[in-house]
């Protein structure tokens, strides 16, 4: 149970040393009960304290940092439903290797995965990890062909293989990759931790039920090793959908530490489609990480920008930058429409004019991801804003067209933007942009 | 002609317009007697039907029968004993005849939902003592694996949240035997927890996947989905006929976009032409859906309701600005409607408010929060079907019905389905992605509430058909499809 800033205080040396970066303990209590701090950050802080502290201040779900510089975090997720808050970090997706590949096909992998890139809002997308699974016999090629695909792409890896004395030769041969090693069955797993230990690695445990995993997770953790991921072994999708709900509200709700860690599933249907249904489900219902059978384009593309959607913050407006942007071919004498730079009007209005099949200029000032009214409303889109915006873009030597057509939901700023413009003449276009295409037709062509 | 007799705000907005309307209607309450000469004696009797109670106290709407005339109502002095009489009759005759339709599973499914469910709209009663029953568990066709795999757990308490309000139960076309035309009719919604929480709550009714059929295909509609279609895109009916027969599809949607007055400008009576080819094409039940231009698609939607009497369409849509009529339609001529709101929670409740305060039930309303396509918004639609879901389960009737959701429209309008591979390789084969977006968008929805899916691509509406079956965990199956 989370305990509050006081209760916390009570347990701290109260010399307000500052050494723990914050003014006085209380402030630090603050922070620990906040989660924004760590109580190794006081090294005063009595047996006591770390007992009592310790489980408390534990996340609910623990948070991995894969990767050689630590860079691709998982986990560490706090609610159920993003817009309870938001979640954190996004499902991992990974490409699968089996060291009984042709060698063009596993370059063709190791390639994609290091040079994919989809760019979506101004955001890079690239594939995170490589798995490298080990179907033949020979531990050495195992071994060989993770420490290529490490080199080759920079990722941490997803190792998985049956043979324990694989695994650990594959470790080793990618130390300090951050990697993710897979436990084949939990008797594996009792040896395997201490391998992924002195490598550097995480563990991924797997049993052939829930029971059976949870008992597992609570053993490695009170033989003291905790970077684990749980790979889930559903019969059914049903299974799978029912089995991330559970487990991920049993760790936020009910304290249940060893079903708090990330989850780790490798997808093979051995079709497309439902390749990438189970791989939605994982998006969409808590996974860590999700390994794709191989590379499919249009399959990542619509995964990725999926995930994007569904981990974007919902309580900071996501913006697009303003800029004038080119629509199109636009001429110097093509329409010229303003809108706002919150993302969801830019890209409805840009789409909408795309849809018209009319080259133009979309002009969008700064209103901080505010919508058309909002923006209004705080006064961040009026006459004056856009006018100065207009001006300082230089707008007006990149087209010899001086009219300038304003959402009809801000009629009204057109006086105003008139006598900022001189020359200018302002037409009031549609409310709603599903219009925009009959206002179009009527009052530009 | 009552319809035409309707004034709603783009008719008159005060007193003296509303009687000139009256007056030139002919409208026949001017006929009868003043309400001022019985307001003395109505004071002393109980307030009469005048006074809108909330909707469900008005009688215990039991779902499968219809609402009787409530016997203790005093009966107004207002209605001549003939017209009485008539509708008694006409009531009776209904009763009996909805009794023969309803299977007695229904009927005892109506009957715990009424137990189940709190006296809607007023504020919430303290829990009433009355023991939640359980709906009846129609044995399920195969023991579940899931089901019976997590039921063994037991490393740590699995949580089961119980629901306060189950989402209303919608039924979807009427039988012959109902005064419909349909071979067969669906319910959706009755969910106890949210969407496939099968470990702690019921989903009697699995979501439907739709596809759609047009009166006229825009010039903008993906070339990638005519190669699925070809010509059949300009014989609906026939177009209809394939989508149940070869894809699959529980619904039909007929867009009739091409009765807006800038879109082809097509009649009323070609609209319901075009319906009833399609109603006779099909044995399924039939989402009609208009456009923005209010005037224009009222007329449609009131020609349609009237001359599909009894069929129990979904009418898509109505929203804030533009209702009263099509709702009055829906009422007068038993339909159902599709509610919407502009991804916004609280004006679809409000929406949902002001239908029920029209006497419409919620056994007739289906909610769509509108959506866009993945990439295109879709995060704001998911979080809103969400927040309307929850909410609705822990209790706000208004917010507890079912779902509908357009992906296939939202993804035919962005790029993603134009753009050949060669323009933008990292998006991969155009035909494929056309299929995975579609398909990745709806089961988004699908995760978020969504109890109807309208789809445009046969392939991704195939996928999500066999993935709600799976979802569903062999829970009581609809009647497999032959």
């Amino acid at each position: 149970m989370a305990l509050t800033g006081l209760q916390i205080q009570k347990l701290l040396p109260a010399t307000n040393c500052k050494e723990c970066g914050s003014n006085t303990c209380l402030a630090f209590a603050m922070k620990l009960a906040a989660k924004k701090a760590e109580l190794a950050q006081c090294p005063y802080a009595s047996e006591e304290a770390k007992r009592v502290l310790g489980a408390a201040s534990e996340p609910p779900v623990r948070c991995l940092e894969l990767g050689p510089d630590r860079e691709l975090k998982l986990g560490g997720e706090v609610v159920l439903y993003r817009h309870e808050k938001t979640f954190v970090h996004q499902t991992a997706l990974a490409l699968n290797l089996n060291d009984t590949d042709a060698p063009e096909s596993i370059e063709k992998t190791l390639k994609t995965v290091s040079e994919y890139l989809l760019e979506r809002v101004g955001q890079k997308l690239r594939l995170d990890m490589v798995a490298v699974t080990q179907k033949g016999a020979d531990a050495k090629a195992f071994a060989a062909l993770a420490g290529q695909a490490q080199s080759r792409t920079k990722r941490p890896l997803v190792l998985r293989s049956p043979d324990v004395g694989a695994l650990t030769a594959a470790a080793a041969a990618v130390k300090g990759s951050r990697s993710v090693l897979c436990a084949p069955t939990p008797e594996a797993a009792a040896q395997l931790w201490r391998v992924a230990r002195e490598n550097g690695h995480a563990l991924a445990l797997t049993a052939p039920d829930l029971n059976r995993l949870v008992a597992l997770a609570a053993e490695i953790k009170a033989q003291g090793f905790n970077n684990l991921f749980l790979q889930f072994t559903p019969g059914s999708l049903a299974e799978q959908f029912q089995t991330n709900s559970i487990a991920r509200r049993a760790a936020l709700k009910d304290g249940c530490k060893p079903l708090g860690y990330p989850t780790l599933r490798f997808v093979d249907t051995g079709n497309l489609l439902d390749d990438t249904i189970e791989a939605t489900s994982e998006i969409t219902k808590y996974g860590g990480i999700c390994v794709l059978p191989g590379f499919d384009a249009a399959q990542v593309a619509s995964l990725m920008t999926l995930r994007l959607n569904l981990y974007t913050d919902p309580q900071k407006p996501i913006q697009v930058e303003p800029k004038v942007y080119a629509i199109g071919e636009p001429k110097p004498d093509s329409p010229i429409f303003v809108t706002t730079n919150f993302s969801l009007t830019y890209f409805i209005v840009s789409g909408e004019i795309e849809n018209c099949g009319l080259s133009s200029w979309l002009v969008v000032p700064e209103c901080e991801g505010m919508s058309v009214l909002t923006a209004w409303a705080a006064g961040k889109f009026s006459g004056a804003t856009i006018a100065k915006f207009i001006k300082e873009a230089g707008l007006e030597q990149q087209v010899s067209r001086r009219e300038l057509v304003i959402p009809g939901y801000v009629a009204q700023i057109s006086g105003e933007l008139e006598e900022s413009l001189p020359g200018w003449k302002v037409l009031v276009g549609p409310q709603e942009a599903g219009d925009l295409e009959s206002f179009v037709k009527s009052r530009l062509q | 002609d009552l319809l035409d007799k309707i004034a709603d705000e783009t008719i008159a907005t005060d007193p003296k317009q509303i009687r000139a309307f009256m007056e030139k209607t002919g409208h026949p309450a001017l006929k009868l007697p003043d309400l001022g000469a019985t307001a003395s004696t109505a004071a002393k009797a109980p307030p009469a039907a005048a006074s809108k109670p909330p909707p469900a106290l008005e009688a215990a709407a039991v779902q499968a029968t219809p609402p009787a005339a409530p016997a203790a109502e005093p009966k107004p002095d207002g209605i001549p004993s003939d017209w009485m009489a008539q509708i008694k009759a006409k009531t009776l005759e209904e009763f009996k005849r909805a009794l023969e339709a309803a299977s007695p599973e229904d009927l005892l499914r109506g009957v715990m939902e009424a137990l189940n469910r709190k006296p809607a709209g007023n504020a919430p009663a303290p829990a009433p003592a009355a023991p939640v029953v359980a709906a009846p568990k129609s044995p399920p066709a195969a023991v579940s694996s899931a089901r019976e795999r997590l039921a063994a757990v037991t490393a740590f308490p699995v949580r089961k949240e119980r629901c306060e309000v189950p989402v209303c139960t919608v039924k979807l076309g009427a039988l012959r035997s109902e005064g419909g035309t349909r071979g067969r009719t669906y319910r959706i919604g009755g969910a106890t927890a949210m969407p496939f929480h099968l470990w702690e709550g019921e989903m009697p009714n699995r979501p439907l996947v739709a596809l759609e059929v047009f009166d006229a295909v825009s010039e903008k509609y993906p070339r990638v989905l005519r190669e699925y279609y070809g010509d059949l895109l300009l014989h609906p009916a026939e177009m209809a006929k394939v989508c149940v027969e070869k894809h699959g599809a529980d619904l039909i949607n007929v867009r009739l976009e091409g009765t807006h007055p800038e879109k082809g400008n097509r009649t009323p009576e070609q609209a319901v032409e075009l319906v009833k080819s399609v109603l006779a094409a099909v044995d399924v039940p039939l989402i009609v859906t208009g456009h923005n231009h209010f005037d224009r698609n009222n007329d449609v939607m009131k020609a349609i309701a009237a001359a599909c009497a009894g069929e129990n369409l979904l009418l898509n849509w109505v929203e804030q600005n533009n209702y009263r009529t099509i709702a009055g339609a829906a009422m007068g001529y038993g339909h159902c409607v599709v509610s919407q709101s502009p991804i916004d929670v609280n004006i679809s409740k409000q929406m949902n408010i002001l239908l029920t305060n029209m006497d419409l039930k919620r056994e007739q309303i289906v909610i769509d929060p509108l959506t866009g396509a993945m990439g295109y918004g879709i995060e704001y639609t998911y979080s809103v079907m969400e927040r309307i879901r929850l909410t609705g389960l822990s209790g706000d009737p208004m917010l507890a019905l079912p779902i509908i959701a357009c992906p296939g429209q939202e993804c035919a309008k962005i790029k993603e389905l134009r753009a050949a591979e060669a323009d933008m390789p990292v998006w991969g084969d155009l035909q494929r992605r056309a299929t995975l977006w579609e398909l990745t968008t709806a089961l988004s929805l699908l995760y978020a509430g969504a109890d109807i899916l309208i789809m445009y691509n046969p392939e991704a509406a195939a996928a999500l058909r066999r993935t709600i079956t799976r979802l569903m965990d062999q829970g009581p199956a609809q009647p497999a499809r032959p």
